[in-house]
This record gives C-alpha cells, sequence and structure tokens, in this order.
C-alpha cells in the first residue's frame, strides 16, 4: 500500500515537473527554420486591391505576439502558442505587425514609400496599434471613420483591422491578425460604431 | 519580452565595463532633465556597484481625483479616457523622457502617456500611449513604444515598463554615459526610456538595468530586451 502511495505521488510530482517544463519552454521553431531577414524591395505602384491581395495570403495562417513571418499553406504551423510572448517563434503576425507589412511600409518613420516584404520576411515595424491610431509615422493619417474605404484602417489603443469591405447594415468586414486563439482572417466587427476606434489611413495608393 | 540576467561577480565586472565604456568616451553626463530642471545625483541611498555618474530622475504621485485641471497629467487622462483612471498616477521626468503611469478602473489595464523633447506642447505634449495588460496583477509585456517619440536631435527614446522585485526600492538603467536612478512607488511598474540599444531594423530596444533595495544594496543585474508589439 505504501508503496502504491509512493508511486502516485512520485508520477503525480513527474506530471507536474513535466507540465511546469513543457510550459517555460514553450516555442516552436517556424520562425528559425522559415523565416528570413532580406531587404525589402521599393515599390512605387501599389493599389488597395493588391494590398488587399496580400492580406488575404494571411488568412488562415496563424497570429504571433510581435512577429511578422508567414506562409501561404493555409493553416496555422505553430498553433495555440502562449499569448503576449513574442519569444515563442511561432507564425504569423499581430495586429500592428501585420498592417505594417500590409500597407508596405518602411521601418524608416519619415518615409511614406512603398516597401515590399517577402511572407517570409520577419519583420513587425516601429508601430503599435495605439501609434497607428494617432497617425504615428509618415505614412500615416488619422481620418473620419465616415470616410474610411478598402483597406483603411480602423484603430484602438490596443487593435487595428483593415477594412475589407462594409457592410450595409454599417458593420464592416474586417481582415486582422485577431489574436492567438484565431489566427489571421476576415470576420464581420462593429469597430466603426465604437468610440474607442479612430479612422487611419495609410496615403501614396496609386488607386 | 525576455530578461537576460548578468549573475554574481559577472554583475560587478559588466556594470564597471559599463560604467568605464561610459566614462572612457565622449559623452558627458546630462546638466538637465528633459523639463530643464538641474540634472542632480541621488540622495536617499549609496547604489550599490554603480559608478558615480548617477542621475536620479524625479517621481511625483498625484491621486487620480487631484490631478490638476491644466497638467500634463490631466491631458494624459483625456487622451487615455478610453480607460478610467484609478488610484495613483505617477508622473517620472528623466533626461530623455517623462512618462504618466497609472491603472484603470477594471485593474486589467496599465496605462502609460510617454513624451520626449521633441514632442510638442498644446494639444499634442504626449508622443506616446502604452496599454499593458495586466494578469493577476502582473504585466504581461513590457509595452515598447518607439515609435512616436523623439529627442531635440531627432533620435528616438524608446519607453517601457519594468516589473521590479518585491524588495526592489530603485532602478537603474544604463545610458551612455550616465546611469538613470528611478524610485519606485505605488506598487506600480516603472516606466524607463532610453536613447541607447534601440534596434530600429527588428523593432527592437535592449535596456540595461539593475534593481535595488532600500539600503543601496544590488538585488539583481540583467538585460530587459522587449519588442514592438500589439
Amino acid at each position: 500500500m505504501r508503496r502504491a502511495r509512493g508511486f502516485v505521488v512520485t508520477f503525480v510530482v513527474a506530471a507536474i515537473l513535466g507540465t511546469v517544463g513543457t510550459a517555460a519552454a514553450y516555442h516552436t521553431r517556424f520562425v528559425a527554420d522559415n523565416c528570413n531577414y532580406a531587404a525589402s524591395t521599393p515599390t512605387s505602384y501599389i493599389t488597395r486591391d493588391g494590398s488587399a491581395a496580400v492580406a488575404l495570403r494571411a488568412r488562415y495562417e496563424g497570429y504571433q505576439w510581435a512577429g511578422g513571418c508567414w506562409n501561404d499553406n493555409d493553416r496555422d504551423d505553430s498553433p495555440n502558442d502562449p499569448r503576449e510572448d513574442p519569444a515563442t517563434g511561432g507564425e504569423g503576425g499581430d495586429c500592428s505587425g501585420f498592417t505594417f507589412k500590409v500597407w508596405r511600409e518602411s521601418l524608416d518613420q519619415s518615409s511614406a514609400g512603398f516597401e515590399q516584404w517577402g511572407l517570409l520576411r520577419y519583420v513587425h515595424g516601429p508601430y503599435t496599434a495605439a501609434a497607428f491610431k494617432a497617425g504615428t509615422g509618415a505614412p500615416n493619417v488619422t481620418v473620419s471613420k465616415t470616410a474610411l474605404i478598402k483597406m483603411d484602417a480602423l484603430a484602438s489603443d490596443t487593435h487595428i483591422g483593415l477594412i475589407y469591405a462594409a457592410n450595409p447594415d454599417g458593420t464592416d468586414q474586417i481582415i486582422e491578425a485577431k489574436g492567438e486563439d484565431y489566427g489571421t482572417g476576415v470576420w464581420t466587427r462593429t469597430y466603426r460604431g465604437s468610440s474607442s476606434y479612430s479612422g487611419v489611413r495609410r496615403t501614396g495608393w496609386s488607386s | 519580452m525576455s530578461i537576460r540576467p548578468i549573475l554574481g561577480s559577472l554583475a560587478l565586472a559588466t556594470l564597471v565595463a559599463m560604467s568605464a565604456a561610459g566614462c572612457a568616451g565622449d559623452e558627458q553626463p546630462p546638466a538637465q532633465l528633459i523639463d530643464g530642471t538641474p540634472a542632480r545625483r541621488p540622495s536617499a541611498a549609496a547604489l550599490e556597484d554603480i559608478a558615480n555618474d548617477q542621475i536620479a530622475t524625479t517621481i511625483k504621485v498625484v491621486d487620480t481625483r487631484r490631478v490638476a485641471p491644466a497638467t500634463r497629467a490631466a491631458q494624459c487622462l483625456r487622451r487615455a479616457r478610453d480607460h478610467a483612471a484609478v488610484g495613483p498616477v505617477v508622473v517620472r521626468v528623466g533626461v530623455n523622457g517623462e512618462s504618466i503611469t497609472f491603472r484603470d478602473s477594471s485593474g486589467r489595464s496599465l496605462i502609460a502617456c510617454d513624451r520626449a523633447a521633441a514632442s510638442g506642447e498644446g494639444r499634442v505634449v504626449w508622443c506616446g500611449i502604452a496599454i499593458g495588460r495586466l494578469e493577476d496583477g502582473r504585466l504581461q509585456d513590457p509595452r515598447l513604444d518607439l515609435a512616436g517619440c523623439r529627442t531635440a536631435a531627432a533620435d528616438p527614446v524608446a519607453f517601457a515598463w519594468v516589473e521590479p522585485g518585491r524588495a526592489t526600492r530603485y532602478v537603474m538603467v544604463r545610458q551612455p554615459g550616465f546611469t538613470e536612478v528611478y524610485r519606485v512607488a505605488s506598487g506600480l511598474p516603472v516606466r524607463i526610456s532610453t536613447t541607447s540599444g534601440i534596434d530600429r531594423e527588428m523593432s527592437r530596444a535592449s535596456f540595461q538595468i539593475t534593481e535595488h533595495d532600500g539600503d543601496g544594496r544590488l538585488l539583481r543585474a540583467y538585460t530587459l530586451d522587449a519588442s514592438v508589439s500589439g
């Protein structure tokens, strides 16, 4: 009996330690195995539809806090990363990194020019959602929510999403990096009607 | 966020090296803080293992309900009006940056307004705002802000929160040519700033930090690596 009890205690302790060890050491190899740091390519002609096409390639890929690298295989290759940990090495961008890359912005905040980033180029960019909301950086300006059109953004102090299409009922189809539990995709959202959200525009589109 | 500890005897060697690097270069300790007040040495305690180039940041703690209307703190509360402030409002002034930190009434968020020399006056004094998520009272991410704040010479200024240990009373941040000293207050994370260790390509910043107890004893030395996120 005593031996059995000792076995159970040992088993439980081992199980707990195993769980703790796994959580503390969680990481994936996605960034290390797939992502690169290649230079961006300046590009002069870019349309809103072209930007939307770039955004759609991130759909069904993952979400990574502080991330900015994804492939195009329509699945999250690093599901269920621990939240708000930039070191987990997973696939996807977060909301502001996704916006930076889809808007083809420059790491030089004084430049409003367009930069083409490869899908697997690991880049987040200097802006948080709050910085986008404030119109920080040369390419970004605040815009009345009634004036927003396709690929403009709705930003709060903690989140940003891009307008894919406006719905007749006043809501929008938003393409966004939504969170670790959801990944990146298109959802109907009510950001436009929320006082926490403001309109933001990337300037300089060709059409 | 990641924290890289500098352990044991390495701490002293590293800090001495960092201090020596500061003293040997052309950097001169700044004569004033960002608000124009003279830069002073901390008077409360002799801080262990730190060179004599310390500059004390100033701190003011005001209750949310007593924030005077015409102050920058009031402007910050208006700017962050989506987050109802509760409890103490901590105003910190350093060499390159000024910040305000407070909790929101839900108890789940920590808010900061950041300001640097090149920030405007009037309506747009604050060049950055940060919202941190609290889980069981602990900050999940240091909320690095390096997008909007610049020195008068147009160099970027990075801000982040440090969550000090329980016994910590002073947080020191190594800067080129001097060490900035922040006093812990009101149980809130400490909003620190730097103009060094900023990696614009990777949108990251590294802060060289030591924490000290009330008698100035060194408790830990580490590098805080923070990434722009969310």
